[in-house]
């Protein structure tokens, strides 16, 4: 299997993703989301980030936000070399 | 079905009641009612937003009949899925379905489409305009489903009308519907509550006397998003502050939900919020079942308390017996059970399953019981509910209840073993089967070693279906040899189909006929033809006492197919005819499989010259409908027309069935003895397209140096008739090659007593011998080839080599040897049925508006311009252009007009 150019990661490893979603949620979310950390911010977005080990789950995890109506504002890979802060 | 699972159907089934007091939101309502004559109405929104109850509210004042299926997970198995769909359409014409039905749960694999056909014939009887709501489509995921409904939409009945609720937009030609104005949308934006409505809403549903500012304020925070502001009405019920309520709600930006629903538990009694939280975990709810999770009594007490308190508690039957919880509210407190009482959560799935199982609901318990990683207890119930579930042909299911089970609880359960490899076996899966069934192997040295009382004392050993234990043997054999027929292992095949035989006594039928068929098949693949015949004739007989009559019509294609290579026509056409006199006997003359008998009684009349017949024997099969024939019958239909096409001298279309035929190829267990992609390649030659004809054979790796065996035959003559036409045109072909090529041939085909190849071989080395122009040698061959074909009455064997043959059977008619025969095969030669094949061959006259149609079809008008023109729907003008087709013989709109000039109609 190749790999993803220039990120040195290979297809179906663990990566850390954000989710941020519209609200603050509260804490009690985070079993709900597979474990992810849960930060609310000052623009009264809530960032979820944690390790997500493959597409699937991370579609299960969009998923649940769905299931809350929740509104989806981003989903970001991070820690990648091509992300885009990275790069600065 | 016993009363708790009819039950649970109903409530599937059931239309939630329209609330007294609601939001009548006639603006929806009305769009609605307008856009009902389009095929789909799609209300899609996230969750929370009303979508079912506009939905509700629409049908109760709407005067057209409607059936209602409330989708879970579980409709994810194809199977299941329409046995839901089929009941909920029973609840508007109970006789709808009943046919599909028995399709559904017969053991032969059906096309889907193919049993979808028959399902959208059924609901055509229905006289009246109908809707079918499908509520909750989000939760279907599979792929099966969802193309089983885009069959069903794209050829949806004009009375039919789907409306789907949905989170998220489902994987349907969207965009196809809106341009063709079939869609008939309601989305979030349209169904958030106007200010209007939420005031209504607030003051006049909920009785809250609220300033206006209040409610604007309310409107703005939840952005009239309606769970949002149920909540908000729920937890200012009782207050006497509630500006600052409002105050403070508006005032922060957690989520709506979170705030709000601690803001409703912590205003019930303990009791209420332990029982909400604890049964957050059921998809259903009813009292007993409350109870047995709670570890309390009045379940149901509370139930019908929480209904009336406006509290999320949706019903789902007349009797208020079931209810369940409004989805978005039973996530967020199952979040909050989950975060509050991590430990607990698995108790109460296990107290569930407990229940389920008490009372006779298999399904539900091992669901819950997976849920709860009780995986002991749920391997036990799906081990007993392994035989009723495959009975019903809900596979997929069944796989989906193994595969969550962890490995190791398969090394002490040989029987919940055997029926994985079963259900891998029977889905085409090979992977894990390996696994398994060393599982259940370890154990037969321990079963044979003592009684069934000791081992079923055995610490390790869990049986918990005793009466297959010994039958696990024969079970574990009957696998190997099937798993060894997926591989492609003949020997393992025959020797594990053996051992099936010598363990298996006489009259378990099921396993001994299956063992003798795929004995049968494996002597055909290795082209042992006799040895596969008599095999596959037992087998067959076997399952038919074991009253598996679909599958004994269905082996009926074998048994004729090995005859025919065998050479025995006669014998064939016998085959076919009794089969068909079977399932008349069965009083069920268009069983599965009588399609496929017309197509292969077909290509017998075309052998014996008769192509009118041939033709009206490929059109019985077609007017019989899909749900008569097997996987097979799509690819063998089209070939058997292509060869009538190729005798007629229509090549071009030969060859563009041929390449429809390459693609609709199913095998299923039968083994590929004439490549499609090879027929194709003997037309190319005919057509003197020698260099793709020689690019196939390269494509195929089929070389004159290759070893000899039957899977191939076919492919070699192929090759030896491509060689032929290459020595017609060019010298660099080695004539002694091919003679030599054709003698190893003949010898193989001679040894293996493959009479009907033996013919085509002799035929070409008397064609070889005439190309070097010594005649009389030719006639050697040929006159062998004569005796073989006389006695079985063959007759396109020859006349299809042309003017070569026709030249040779002149010459032979001069020595007389075969006189009679000879006599005949040279009158079929001038048949006007050859030279102008296509004068006759319209079926059945085309009726007036059939013509017009037909008229239209040979202008560039596309369908829906002709539609409009004709003054008809989309869907009457195709059953016109099927009807044009079928009496024409052809499968598209080129080809008819093609056809239609041919014969003078345009």
């Amino acid at each position: 299997m190749g790999e993803i150019s220039g990120a040195g990661k290979r297809r179906d490893e663990p990566e850390r993703y954000g989710i941020r979603i519209k609200g603050h949620l509260d804490d009690r979310w985070a079993d709900w989301f597979e474990g992810m950390s849960i930060t609310q911010e000052n623009d009264g977005t809530t960032l979820l980030t944690g390790m997500v080990v493959d597409q699937a789950a991370l579609l299960g995890l969009l998923r649940r936000v769905r299931d809350l109506g929740l509104s989806l504002i981003s989903v970001i890979p991070l820690d990648r070399a091509d992300a885009p802060e990275d790069n600065a | 079905m016993n009363f708790m699972s009819s039950s649970i159907l109903a409530t599937k089934l059931y239309i939630p009641p329209s609330r007294v007091r609601a939001v009548h939101r006639s603006r929806l309502i009305k769009r609605l009612n307008e856009g009902f004559h389009r095929r789909l109405i799609l209300v899609s929104a996230p969750a929370g937003f009303g979508k079912t109850t506009l939905v509700v509210d629409w049908l109760a004042s709407f005067p057209r009949p409607a059936a209602w299926l409330s989708l879970d997970e579980s409709d994810n198995d194809q199977v299941r899925f329409l046995t839901y769909l089929i009941a909920a359409l029973q609840g508007i014409e109970p006789s709808v379905g009943t046919e599909t039905l028995q399709i559904l749960q017969s053991f032969q694999s059906t096309p889907i489409e193919s049993t979808l056909t028959v399902l959208l014939n059924e609901i055509s009887a229905i006289r009246d305009d109908f809707a079918l709501v499908l509520d909750d489509y989000h939760l279907i995921d599979t792929e099966s489903v969802n193309h089983a409904v885009i069959f069903l939409l794209e050829h949806l009945p004009p009375q039919m009308h789907l409306v789907m609720t949905t989170r998220e937009d489902p994987n349907l030609p969207l965009a196809r519907l809106r341009v063709r104005d079939q869609l008939t949308e309601l989305r979030a934006a349209d169904l958030r509550f106007t200010p209007a409505e939420a005031a209504e809403f607030l003051g006049q549903v909920m009785n809250l006397d609220l300033s206006a500012e209040d409610v604007a304020a309310l409107e703005s925070r939840t952005e009239g998003w309606i769970a949002g502001l149920q909540l908000a009405a729920l937890s200012m019920r009782g207050r006497d502050d509630i500006s600052p309520f409002v105050q403070a709600f508006a005032g922060n930006n957690r989520y709506i939900l979170d705030y709000l629903v601690e803001e409703v538990l912590q205003r019930q009694p303990a009791q209420t919020r332990s029982f909400l939280l604890q049964t957050a975990i059921l998809d259903k709810l009813t009292g007993a079942l409350c109870d047995a999770v709670t570890g309390q009594a009045g379940g149901e007490k509370q139930l019908a308390a929480l209904e009336r308190g406006n509290f999320f508690v949706v019903p789902l039957d007349e009797k208020r017996r079931w209810y369940r919880y409004h989805h978005l509210f039973a996530d967020v407190l199952a979040a909050h059970l989950l975060a509050e009482q991590p430990g607990q959560v698995k108790t109460l799935h296990d107290r569930a399953s407990v229940w389920y199982e008490q009372n006779h609901l298999p399904s539900e318990a091992i669901r819950h019981a997976l849920a709860a990683e009780h995986f002991e207890r749920a391997s036990g119930l799906i081990e007993r509910a392994a035989p009723a579930t495959r009975q019903s042909r809900q596979e997929a299911t069944l796989l989906g209840w193994l595969k969550a089970l962890p490995e190791e609880i398969f090394r002490n359960r040989p029987i919940l073993s055997i029926e994985y490899v079963g259900a891998l076996l029977s889905s085409g899966l090979v992977d894990g089967v390996e696994a398994r069934l060393r599982d259940a192997e370890r154990w037969l040295d321990v079963i044979a070693g003592t009684s069934t009382a000791n081992v079923s004392d055995s610490a390790e050993l869990v049986i918990m279906n005793q009466d297959e234990l010994h039958r696990l043997p024969g079970w574990v054999a009957l696998y190997r040899s099937g798993y060894a027929t997926a591989l492609g292992n003949i020997a393992d095949t025959v020797s594990y189909a053996q051992q099936v035989l010598e363990i298996a006594p006489e009259d378990d039928h099921l396993l001994r006929g299956a063992a003798k068929s795929l004995m049968g098949l494996a002597f055909w693949t290795s082209g042992q033809l006799e040895a596969a015949y008599q095999s596959y004739a037992d087998g067959m007989a076997q399952l038919q006492l074991a009253g598996n009559i679909t599958d004994t019509v269905g082996g009926v294609l074998a048994l004729a197919d090995i005859r025919i290579a065998q050479g025995r026509l006669r014998d064939a056409m016998r085959v076919y005819e009794r089969s068909l006199q079977l399932a008349v006997d069965y009083s069920s003359p268009t069983m599965r499989g009588t399609a496929d008998m017309q197509v292969g009684i077909a290509d017998l009349q075309r052998e014996y010259g008769d192509l009118n017949a041939a033709r009206h024997y490929l059109q019985r099969s077609k007017e019989q409908g899909e749900h008569t024939e097997f996987p097979q019958n799509p690819y063998r239909w089209r070939v058997v027309m292509a060869r009538i096409l190729e005798a007629e001298g229509d090549l071009d279309g030969a060859l563009e069935l041929l390449g429809e035929a390459e693609r609709l190829y199913v095998g299923d267990f039968y083994p590929n003895v004439r490549p499609v992609a090879a027929a194709k390649a003997r037309v190319l030659v005919r057509q003197g397209r020698l260099d793709e004809a020689l690019a196939w054979a390269h494509e195929h790796g089929v070389s004159i140096e290759d070893e000899f065996n039957y899977l191939h035959e076919f492919e070699h003559i192929t090759l030896a008739r491509i060689l032929l036409a290459r020595c017609q045109v060019s010298s660099e072909q080695s004539v002694r090659e091919i003679t030599f090529y054709l003698k190893r041939l003949l010898q193989a085909a001679e040894a293996g007593e493959r009479t009907g190849s033996s013919i085509e071989i002799l035929i070409l080395q008397a064609l070889v011998h005439q190309l070097q122009g010594d005649i009389p040698t030719a006639l050697v061959p040929l006159e062998r080839a004569l005796k073989l074909a006389a006695p079985e009455a063959y007759v396109r064997m020859f006349v299809d080599e042309g003017a070569p043959m026709l030249s040779l059977l002149e010459h032979m008619a001069k020595r007389g040897g075969e006189s009679d025969y000879v006599q005949q095969l040279l009158a079929a030669f001038g048949k006007p049925g050859v030279s102008q094949p296509r004068k006759q061959g319209l079926s059945e006259p085309l009726s007036d508006r059939e013509q017009d149609v037909l008229r239209l079809l040979g202008t560039d008008l596309s369908g829906p311009e002709i539609a409009r023109e004709l003054v008809v729907s989309l869907n009457t003008l195709r059953t016109h252009t099927k009807n044009i087709y079928d009496k024409l013989g052809v499968n598209n709109r080129r080809a008819a007009v093609h056809r239609a000039e041919e014969l003078g109609l345009l």
